[in-house]
């Protein structure tokens, strides 16, 4: 098997409360396939979408050992792990997390502003997304004249448009009706498909079947 | 570039969608930057403005120095030149092209309407040449004008022009009357120009030549080397520095203080850059003042932005969700505080804009509450240093309030955030202590502003309250000079005769006199006296003095407390005599009679002291009592600027005009000024203390209001944040009253700390104004606590209405809050 892309080991979360200490995750091993399309699922509170932010570097109070392709990320400065974040990571989010005063288009140009990309490359960028993602006719609009399944399409759009080798979901379809939430897990099936890692965390088993590997928390620990 | 356009646009947007806040923003910041642009014009005027003279830049100053303090280290720019010293400069002074010198004097004029006293200006043929101008018509004065035995000549203002000839187009080449003499109009000045200096609205400009017939000494003042009285100034030389055009005078100074050592002995000269506004030695003076002037609306804007701070603050707190976002994209906290801090620096562009705009109108309100004499032509119009400096207080406000802000949100707790939480609680405490720490550093700022406001306005108080040692009422003074129009010793004693007894046979008028100078007027006259004794070449007592005529005690209603009044008997000839008040009375023979001793001024005959007056005020109703005394004006030469003073028993205001008829009737073409009632004259002397009462209470005001609404703002904030918990604490039991008490409790909490706080630098701060007040201490208690519990009372009622807001709350509504 060739090298993962992904490799957690011995992964640990707490805080302290009272005179000891509270686990929120539990000695994660886990190693995650280039290509892979993962699902995490558990109980509320098993400790899901705190790994999925710590795969994300979103979250940098950790202990353990974290490998994303060639590089430990355990032994990177924040200021690294955010290079690295920008570099191969999107995120979506349950609650799509699009910025209400800004339009679609304007939405999509954000993550690429903040990786240094010139202005006239951008412009290309996000009308390729655009058309990609079936939106010219919304390009204008903002969020709250979209629809959820709308909204979170940009949102994945957004999540993409600088073509990350990582993507990370946090109960994407969880504020959407079922037709919509459909839409997005195949939208999902397309961009594993054509090379992208996608770990995703659901409570829905209808997801978890649009991936080829579940991961199981409960309590912190990895169970299956 | 493209990244601050982005930001630029979405900060225009964001702000458009909050109108409440950004309008409230604006405002406070339009405001505290207004008052600093106000104030900064009348710096300007007075420190930096150019003068309004084409390159300006190469004109310089040719300042007279001398050696002052214990070791004679420090430079005192309070000297003049003597005309001699002047020509010595002109003929040596090689790295200044051209030099001039000038006097501003008073000028009688005659022609064009009734005889009035202009401000006149006594300059070398140089004087407009130096300046580079042209005339509006006609030409300036050339060397022939500047010699001995010159047609007097003269160039006009163009105010002076409009206002009294019409703009008469054949004004040039004719004679008009100054000082009784005719004086040949040869130019006119430029459109807007009254002279180099703030405050100096030059109506007539004459040549040295006429310095005979200009000035009453003017005979001697061009030969004499001891009478220093001239201003100077010139262009430097091509590729001359200023360095060393200073160095080069410098030098010339030492080698005359060599070949002139009793005269000029410590004195010396510098090169210094020219500005419009002050000259050197009341700008040496000025100098704390208008810092201390500039600090005052500086504290304003200082407590607006720990305002509109709080206001960013409270919007960054519901923009958290936003900022998480952004970080969740590849922001970095470089990108997101360049972002936030475009949001407030657009805030404070907008906010200048319209604080500018304000600046105009203050400066109007200004002048109108500081009742600046209207003489005085202060220059207050903005020019590009205000709009610089306007800049870059709108630039250094949007920093200082938008810096913790943007800080503080570009450290947001990212999961959290991203979950719809809090923030973390370790982000509340700390927006919870930086927000209250603003709120305390406005109410202490607001406390010190507001002590200083109270502290001059008890010296008000206790100075409207001084007995001037005058009776102010029922009493007139009106001032003529009879040595500018011509008058010899003789004919001034004639016209005085002439005068009292047409004026004593008024109607209602009990008492007349004559003097001068005038009692509480804005001129003083100093010297040193010495009583006669073993040590009378020594002890010199540093003493003011007025000539007086006979009557005069009973004119200005000051009583003798021992001996006589002067009568027609102390006459030029006649045994010298003088009356003392009561301090030199005491300060020269303690616990002696004075009636019979003798003191004299310098090497003077002695004078016999034949009476004592009651002190009073002389010059400033703060004044320290000061050795004064009287001397018949028969026993003086050549006296300027005689007042009349009578008192009446009718109306003394409607005897004015009066007045001014029976000296017109004696002298047609002599012109009156500061016709004044004494009560009117004794107003004016508190123009100083009633102009700093006005303008601190003004912005003590303004202070005031806005740490009103900074803690009134925190307080609402807060209750709206804690809506829920206040619901669950009544639906848990809590009553209304105690949740008031809670939100009132909180509010008085931070003003307390504010009030302590701001009463100790208060207490540090205000020995910088000691010299200001009069008859209270910078310390003084009664003021800092009745300061303290003004701004605590309206502490409470800002916490009182949102606290009253929380204690309405309906537990149901609030537990389904959100």
């Amino acid at each position: 098997m060739n090298e993962p892309m992904i490799s957690l080991h011995n992964v640990e979360k707490s805080y302290p409360q009272g005179g000891g200490r509270v686990f929120v995750l539990r000695q994660i091993a886990l190693d995650i396939q280039p290509r892979e399309f993962i699902t995490i699922m558990g109980p509320s509170g098993a400790g899901k979408s705190t790994l999925l932010a710590i795969l994300g570097m979103l979250d940098g109070d950790w202990t353990g050992e974290y490998r994303l392709l060639t590089e430990d990320v355990h032994k990177l400065k924040p200021k690294d792990r955010v290079a690295l974040h920008k570099q191969y990571v999107g995120f979506v989010f349950q609650q799509y997390h699009l910025l209400d005063d800004l339009t679609v288009a304007e939405n999509l140009d954000i993550p690429l502003s903040y990786r240094d990309i010139k202005k006239s490359e951008r412009q290309a960028v996000v009308a390729d997304t655009l058309d990609r993602f079936g939106m010219v006719a919304k390009k204008d609009l903002y969020p709250r004249q979209l629809s959820g399944g709308q909204q979170q399409l940009v949102a994945v759009a957004r999540s993409v448009i600088h073509k990350p080798r990582l993507l990370l979901a946090d109960e994407p379809t969880g504020n959407l009706h079922s037709e919509q939430g459909r839409e997005i897990m195949e939208l999902f099936k397309q961009l594993n498909t054509a090379g992208t890692t996608i770990v995703q965390v659901t409570h829905s088993e209808t997801n978890a079947t649009y991936g080829n590997r579940i991961v199981q928390l409960k309590d912190g620990w990895i169970v299956k | 570039m493209s990244s601050l356009a982005a930001d630029f646009r979405y900060a225009i947007r964001s702000l458009a969608k909050t109108p409440g806040f950004t309008v409230v923003a604006i405002l406070t910041l339009a405001l505290g930057i207004g008052a600093n642009s106000s104030v900064f014009t009348l710096v300007n005027a007075a420190l930096f403005r150019p003068v309004p003279a084409p390159h300006s830049d190469q004109l310089v100053r040719l300042a007279a120095t001398r050696a002052e303090g214990p070791s004679r280290r420090a430079t005192s720019f309070r000297r003049a030149f003597s005309y001699p010293e002047f020509r010595d400069y002109t003929t040596q002074l090689r790295s200044l092209a051209s030099l001039a010198a000038f006097q501003d004097i008073p000028l009688s004029l005659g022609s064009g309407g009734e005889p009035e006293r202009t401000k006149g200006l006594i300059t070398s043929a140089t004087y407009f040449r130096v300046l580079g101008f042209r005339p509006a018509a006609g030409r300036f004065f050339n060397s022939e004008d500047d010699v001995p035995g010159a047609t007097p000549v003269t160039v006009i203002s163009h105010a002076l022009w409009q206002r009294r000839f019409g703009s008469a187009p054949d004004l040039v080449g004719r004679a008009i009357t100054i000082n009784g003499r005719p004086f040949t109009v040869i130019g006119v000045a430029p459109e807007r120009f009254a002279g180099t200096e703030l405050g100096l609205a030059i109506e007539l400009w004459v040549p040295f030549a006429s310095a005979r017939v200009a000035m009453p000494d003017g005979g001697t003042l061009l030969e004499d080397r001891t009478a220093p009285w001239l201003r100077a100034f010139g262009r430097l030389g091509p590729g001359v520095t200023l360095d060393q055009a200073d160095a080069e005078a410098r030098t010339i100074a030492t080698r005359l203080a060599t070949a002139y050592p009793a005269i000029l002995e410590g004195n010396s000269a510098r090169v210094i850059p020219m500005t419009g506004g002050l000259d050197p030695g009341n700008r040496q003076e000025a100098g704390p003042i208008l810092g201390l002037l500039m600090a005052v609306p500086a504290l304003v804007l200082l407590i607006a932005c720990a305002n509109v701070a709080n206001l960013m603050l409270a919007r960054a707190t519901s923009r958290r969700r936003e900022v998480g976002i952004r970080v969740a994209l590849g922001a970095t906290r470089g990108r997101l505080f360049m972002q936030l801090l475009t949001e407030s620096l657009v805030l404070t562009l907008l906010a200048g804009a319209i604080g500018l705009l304000l600046s105009f109108w203050l400066n109007d309100l200004l002048i109108a509450v500081s009742e600046l004499p209207p003489e005085v032509a202060v220059a207050l119009t903005p020019d590009i240093r205000v709009l610089g400096f306007t800049a870059a207080v709108a630039l250094f406000t949007g920093v200082l309030f938008g810096l913790a802000p943007a800080l503080g949100a570009s450290r947001t707790d990212l999961v959290p955030t991203l979950k719809g939480e809090g923030g973390g609680l370790g982000l509340q405490v700390r927006r919870s202590r930086l927000v209250s720490s603003l709120v305390v550093a406005q109410v202490a700022l607001s406390l010190v502003l507001l002590v200083a406001a109270g502290l001059f306005l008890r010296t008000l108080g206790k100075a409207l309250r001084v007995d001037p040692g005058v009776d102010t009422s029922h009493a007139v003074a009106v001032s003529f000079d009879l040595r500018i129009q011509g008058y010899d010793a003789a004919r001034q004693g004639a016209f005085y005769t002439q005068l009292l007894e047409r004026v004593r046979g008024l109607p209602g008028v009990t008492a007349a006199s004559l003097a001068s100078p005038m009692p509480l007027g804005s001129r003083l006259i100093s010297s040193t006296v010495a009583a006669e004794g073993p040590n009378q070449d020594d002890a010199n007592v540093q003493v003011s003095y007025a000539a007086v005529w006979p009557a005069y005690f009973a004119a200005v209603g000051t009583s003798l407390t021992r001996g006589r009044e002067f009568t027609t008997r102390d006459v030029a000839g006649a045994p010298p005599v003088v009356i003392v008040n009561e301090t030199l009375a005491h300060r020269l023979w303690p616990g002696q009679d004075p009636i019979g001793k003798r003191l004299r001024f310098g090497g003077e005959p002695f004078l016999e002291v034949v009476g004592v007056a009651r002190d009073g005020k002389y010059h400033e109703l703060t004044e320290r009592p000061r050795g004064f005394l009287y001397v018949p004006e028969r026993q003086r030469a050549d006296l300027s600027d005689i007042t009349l003073l009578v008192r009446t028993a009718g109306d003394p205001r409607s005897l004015i005009p009066v007045l001014g008829e029976a000296v017109h009737a004696l002298d047609r073409s002599l012109p009156l000024f500061q016709a004044i009632t004494l009560e009117d004259a004794l107003r004016q002397r508190l123009d100083g203390e009633r102009g700093a009462s006005s303008v601190l209470g003004v912005f003590g005001g303004l202070a005031l209001l806005l740490a009103a609404l900074g803690l009134y703002g925190v307080m609402a904030y807060a209750v709206a944040q804690r809506t829920r918990e206040v619901g669950v604490r009544m639906a848990l039991g809590a009553e209304r009253p105690r949740v008031l008490r809670q939100f009132v409790g909180e509010g008085m909490r931070l003003a307390t700390i504010g009030i302590v706080i701001g009463l100790v630098i208060a207490a540090a701060l205000t020995r910088v104004i000691a010299q200001f007040l009069y008859g209270i201490t910078a310390t003084d208690v009664f003021t800092f606590a009745l300061c303290a519990a003004v701004l605590g009372s309206v502490a409470a009622l800002a916490s009182f209405i949102p606290a009253r807001r929380a204690a309405q709350v309906d537990p149901m509504v609030a537990l389904r809050y959100e």
